[in-house]
């Protein structure tokens, strides 16, 4: 009896020593789960794709594996790496746990490439078989690129769709709404008006522009060669060499300045434009992480 | 775990273990530990900046006092190897304020002589380094005394820019030729010239249009210019002879580390 006791005793303390130097090797994925989690939120992103590569070499199960792609793909997104975050993300199918969040960013990730056509089509696509909270989701990230394509057809036709209740995108939707008013608003600017401005009066027409600086600018230098042009020609003549290298100098100037004043109201449509759309692309991002706790 | 893969010059790995264990403990003395090392794990790895942004995660309330030493110690190492002097010398300060075991300091004073050194503070930091040797009880300390006296005796006499750009503020290109560089001093004066003769011969020819818009701008654009391109000499000459020096001082600091 005595030594079969003892030879339990031994099996039960190795074991416990065999556990132990086990527990010291590698963490358990649950353990590396957890600890991911607290590197994004810490913005530790290349400690977490280290350990999320070390996790992989572990014998996992499918949704395990979902799991860790899908940290990758939000890791690559918070990086920046749109196309790398993509990439992970397309990964992840339907019956994941993680199908959502993974659609929603890489509708993310299309619209920050620029790929505003494919984003909708994504978005489209996102499956709802039974209603989830997050539903009014889909329409409001549908609306944003409506507005970000200046498709205002589609977007009226999604307004009428909109969650009024949802709170998790209220504020940013009521600020979507707001942006397609103002949009509507805005009074259009024409090149041809400003370079006909600028005929008249130099610099004039970067002034309608929105560019008052460079229009004072633009006169003052305009101006001033005018004037010594006319100078010279007083004093000097029209044959004289001096008249006809500062009237050169001022009918360069003259014409780059109507030409400047064509292209910067370009510049300021380009300008607006791109802020409202950076404020759009903002506004896309937070009801997505508020959402999905990332 | 983290130790050993330390040991065998995993230091990616490693870090990422130290981080492992400062999110699995709560005990502050484990955390600041796991900080340190990983702090080691990014020097070693060359990366200076993420160094210190590690170590300024650390928690120095209720630390040891050699622990607090060996934070505020590593965190002014970083900051050097970061360039960022000013907040190496600021460790140092709190060095003093909360560190009590004075022969801890002394180990670092070599370090704190380097910052000054490199902020051009050299008469503060030929007083770090006798009162080192002083403290060393080398058979050297004569020598060494010796040597550093006679290289802060010889410390650069760094040019007053201020003094540089007001001279050219009166007589264009002066201040570049106080600075030393002569062609710069007589190009730029030239210019000024030229553009003063512009003006006299277009009032002469009674342009005064021309004469006031025209030649006053140029004037007045190599004028400030002149004064900007001062400025910029000066300060790349002040560097130069401060480089220069510290570069002979580093050479004899480590000298006296290892004596």
């Amino acid at each position: 009896m005595f030594p079969s006791i003892t030879k339990y005793r031994l099996l039960v303390f190795f074991s416990i020593l065999f556990l132990r130097a086990l527990s010291q090797q590698e963490h358990t994925f649950s353990q590396n789960k957890e600890f991911v989690k607290y590197l994004i939120d810490n913005k530790e992103y290349s400690d977490a794709l280290y350990t999320i590569d070390k996790s992989v070499n572990q014998s996992l199960n499918p949704q395990q594996v979902d799991t860790l792609i899908y940290f990758k793909g939000l890791i690559f997104h918070k990086l920046k790496q749109f196309d790398s975050s993509f990439f992970y993300l397309s990964k992840i199918p339907y019956n994941s746990g993680w199908y959502y969040e993974a659609s929603y960013y890489n509708v993310l990730n299309k619209t920050l490439l620029g790929d505003y056509d494919f984003a909708l089509k994504l978005t489209e696509q996102i499956r709802y078989d039974t209603l989830l909270a997050h539903h009014p989701l889909k329409i409001f990230e549908e609306a944003s690129l409506a507005l970000l394509q200046r498709d205002y057809k589609h977007f009226d036709e999604l307004l009428t769709k909109m969650d009024t209740v949802y709170f998790p995108i209220q504020i940013e939707q009521n600020e979507l709404i707001k942006r397609r008013k103002e949009l509507e608003n805005r009074r259009k600017k024409y090149p041809a008006v400003a370079g006909t401005l600028s005929t008249l009066v130099p610099g004039l027409g970067k002034v309608y522009a929105g560019s008052v600086g460079q229009g004072i600018a633009a006169f003052i230098m305009v101006g001033m060669l005018g004037g010594i042009t006319a100078e010279t020609y007083y004093r000097s003549g029209p044959k004289n060499p001096e008249f006809i290298i500062m009237g050169s100098f001022f009918t360069v100037f003259y014409i780059g300045n109507i030409y400047g004043s064509v292209f910067s109201v370009k510049i300021s449509n380009d300008k607006y434009n791109g802020e409202v759309n950076k404020i759009l692309l903002f506004n896309m991002r937070i009801p997505v992480s508020r959402i999905f706790n990332y | 775990m983290a130790d050993s893969l330390f040991e065998i010059g995993a230091y990616k790995a490693s870090s990422v273990e130290y981080e492992y264990i400062y999110y699995s403990y709560s005990d502050n003395d484990v955390k600041t530990r796991a900080l340190l090392k990983k702090a080691t794990c990014y020097k070693k790895l060359g990366l200076f900046p993420e160094s210190l942004k590690c170590l300024e995660r650390i928690n120095v309330e209720g630390l040891s006092d050699s622990v607090t030493y060996q934070v505020l110690y590593e965190t002014a190492l970083s900051a050097f190897l970061s360039n960022d002097y000013g907040y190496a010398e600021l460790q140092f300060i709190q060095m003093k304020l909360y560190v009590k075991d004075s022969t801890l300091i002394n180990s670092s004073q070599l370090l704190y002589a380097m910052t000054l050194n490199e902020q051009q503070k050299w008469t503060e930091a030929e007083k770090e380094l006798e009162s080192y040797i002083t403290k060393s009880n080398s058979s050297l300390n004569d020598s060494l005394t010796k040597k550093i006296h006679s290289l802060y005796t010889g410390t650069p006499k760094l040019l007053n820019v201020k003094k540089a750009m007001r001279m050219s503020s009166f007589i264009p290109g002066s201040g570049q030729m106080y600075l030393g560089y002569w062609g710069d001093g007589i190009t730029n004066a030239s210019l000024q010239l030229c553009s003063l003769a512009f003006i006299g011969y277009n009032v002469l020819a009674a342009q005064y249009f021309t004469a006031v818009t025209l030649g006053t701008g140029l004037l007045q654009k190599f004028y400030v210019g002149g004064i900007h391109r001062v400025k910029y000499l000066g300060d790349k000459k002040n560097y130069e002879r401060a480089k220069k020096f510290n570069e002979e001082a580093k050479k004899l600091i480590i000298q006296i580390s290892s004596s």
